[in-house]
């Protein structure tokens, strides 16, 4: 009983520990950070006056970066509902020290991954005619459109992933609040919604928990689904595909976990959670980038197989133009399926996956190689349709790069807010597994 | 029961507290208040008067409300705009399962949350808990309310469960 006691207070103060003020190095990084989004915000100012002209999208290949940004981040957003939802369900005890982060990675993903059709769509000012209700122009969105339903999908995902993860949030910022004083215990008890522990409140929200957690699950399915439709529903060989639904959730749940991964390994060095966040996390989460691995691996294979089996011209072509090394995108073809094949095959060995320097630039590689596959299948289809007079060539400007790189600035810097004021690890979970 | 008092009982274990409520209930006290730092939900809840709750029950309907809310929205707005466009009719079902999916779950969710907020009593306007800042941390808690002249009689109920402090 003692010891129990002891642990549920260790557990409290390791956690609570690493809410302590922050050091100068972290201030530095902040304004780094914010360096960067201004000369993103610079960049988006210019594109704004110029016009689009300025983003290297033209003829023929319409969607750019700005697409590929999108579907990166909604695709790294999967994880954190697969690690706290369907995991959750599945009573995986090891994902209780690491799902608070997975899910924080997963709300700020979504933020930023909702900017880029913003970015792309030009005349900014006029989104709202996105939304359906009455208007003098008598328009009303079309909803069997896949671009229609990608806006439903994404802002329901994110709804949802952020009351899953303000839920979860609510008992750990109560433990917060108790704990300080001033001005920080009147923010922290505002959070946390005067939660005073009464079995009563534990009683709602435990089933409230399990509901939310049965609703996200389907969304983790069918958010990048529907994001592949935006692809798959249209005839362009390379994007018409029934493979594309499963392909896309398995690669976003692969770029995902390789996020998790790639900032867990410093976050936890950094707020000192060594004795929470161990190596075993960091096994189960690289022995499911070899499953998903495994699977990318068989998409890869089974969508260059149906294009030749298919007898299709247009389709044969296609693939053996995207894939051969000496056309503009095959280099990247094959970056791509050595960095989301062959390396997260490394982690079979228990040395490697148990290795958190190997594992750590294997999950930065996936990732990379994740943008990569974004990349090379949004780009290749527009740039290589049916008709050779209308293949083209598509290379990002400075513009698309800086505001890729501010978008990166973005999401890194809303995650080192979110770790210096909110409980990284779920406190009252953790103290229930103790 | 014309006055009241409160007798707040801390235990270091769940254990504790289910002995303690055990003994209560013995002595024919129904009515008490739980504090724990974490859930011990099957535990407890087989000691205490309500079990379950509505808020399933209520993102149910949350989620029907929504499926009929986007079935309206898609209809009523492809009428509005008739144009055929993709070969389908303005009014095609297929198309709109995806948006009448979508708005169930949220719905739903919206629903979960909004009924636990009210079921909870939560507010983030409230005052501050008055109840011992260890229950977040490493403590449970058993609060019964109780006539005057019961008090001696629940706090010595508590102790010998193994209450580790009584007020």
């Amino acid at each position: 009983m003692a010891t129990e006691t002891r642990l549920y207070a260790k557990i409290n103060e390791e956690v609570i520990q690493s809410l302590s003020p922050p050091t100068r190095r972290y201030w530095l990084l902040i304004l780094g950070l914010m360096a960067v989004m201004g000369v993103g915000l610079v960049a988006y100012a210019y594109q704004l006056l110029v016009g689009m002209g300025v983003a290297g999208i033209n003829h023929p290949v319409g969607w750019g970066v700005y697409i590929v940004n999108f579907v990166f981040w909604v695709g790294i957003a999967h994880s954190g509902t697969l690690i706290s939802a369907v995991l959750f369900l599945f009573r995986v005890r090891w994902r209780t020290a690491i799902y608070r982060t997975a899910e924080a990675m997963t709300v700020f993903a979504v933020m930023t991954a909702g900017l880029f059709p913003l970015v792309h769509l030009g005349r900014v000012w006029v989104f709202y005619w996105l939304m359906p209700y009455p208007n003098t122009r008598h328009l009303w969105p079309n909803f069997k459109s896949p671009l229609v339903w990608d806006v439903v999908a994404v802002s329901t995902y994110f709804t949802v992933s952020a009351l899953f993860f303000l839920l979860g949030l609510i008992p750990d910022i109560a433990a917060v609040r108790d704990r300080s004083t001033g001005i920080r215990r009147t923010i922290y008890g505002i959070l946390s919604l005067g939660w005073q522990n009464r079995y009563e409140q534990w009683r709602h929200y435990a089933r409230a928990y399990v509901a939310l957690a049965c609703l996200a699950t389907p969304l983790v399915i069918s958010v990048h689904s529907v994001v592949s439709w935006d692809f798959a529903m249209s005839i362009l060989p390379g994007w018409h595909t029934t493979i594309f639904a499963p392909y896309f959730v398995a690669g976003a749940i692969h770029s995902g976990l390789a996020m998790v991964i790639a900032i867990l390994i410093p976050l936890r060095r950094w707020l000192r959670l060594e004795g929470l966040v161990t190596i075993r996390h960091f096994e189960g989460m690289a022995q499911m980038l070899v499953f998903t691995g495994l699977i990318m691996t068989y998409s890869y294979a089974t969508e260059s197989f149906t294009a030749w089996y298919s007898g299709n011209e247009f389709e044969r072509s296609f693939m053996f133009w995207r894939a051969s090394l000496g056309q503009p995108y095959g280099i990247l073809f094959w970056a791509m399926v050595l960095f989301n094949c062959v390396v997260p095959m490394l982690f079979f060995v228990k040395r490697l996956r148990t290795n958190l320097w190997v594992l750590g630039i294997g999950s930065i590689l996936i990732n990379v190689g994740m943008w990569l596959e974004r990349f090379v299948l949004i780009i290749t289809a527009t740039a290589h349709d049916f008709l050779p007079g209308s293949w083209g060539f598509y290379r990002p400007t400075w513009v698309e790069i800086t505001i890729t790189a501010a978008s990166f600035a973005w999401f890194f810097f809303l995650f080192l807010l979110f770790a210096k004021h909110l409980p990284a690890v779920a406190i009252s979970e953790m103290k229930e597994q103790a | 029961m014309s006055e009241t008092c409160q007798v707040r009982g801390r235990f270091e274990s769940a254990e504790a507290v289910h002995h303690a409520v055990a003994r209560l209930k013995a002595a024919g006290i129904g009515e008490y208040e739980m504090y724990t730092p974490m859930l011990h939900h099957e535990e407890m809840e087989q000691h205490m008067p309500r079990k379950g709750s509505p808020v399933r029950a209520i993102a149910a309907v949350g989620g029907v409300a929504g499926l009929a809310l986007a079935y309206l929205m898609t209809r009523q707005s492809s009428l509005l705009y008739g144009l055929i466009t993709g070969g389908k009719p303005p009014v095609a079902l297929v198309p709109f399962v995806v948006v009448m999916f979508e708005m169930t779950i949220l719905f739903a969710a919206l629903a979960a949350v909004a009924s636990l907020v009210f079921f909870a009593r939560l507010n983030p306007f409230a005052p501050p808990p008055e109840y011992d800042l260890r229950f977040s941390d490493d403590r449970f808690g058993l609060f019964v309310p109780c006539e005057p002249e019961r008090r001696e009689e629940i706090a010595g109920l508590l102790r010998e469960a193994g209450a580790v402090a009584v007020e």
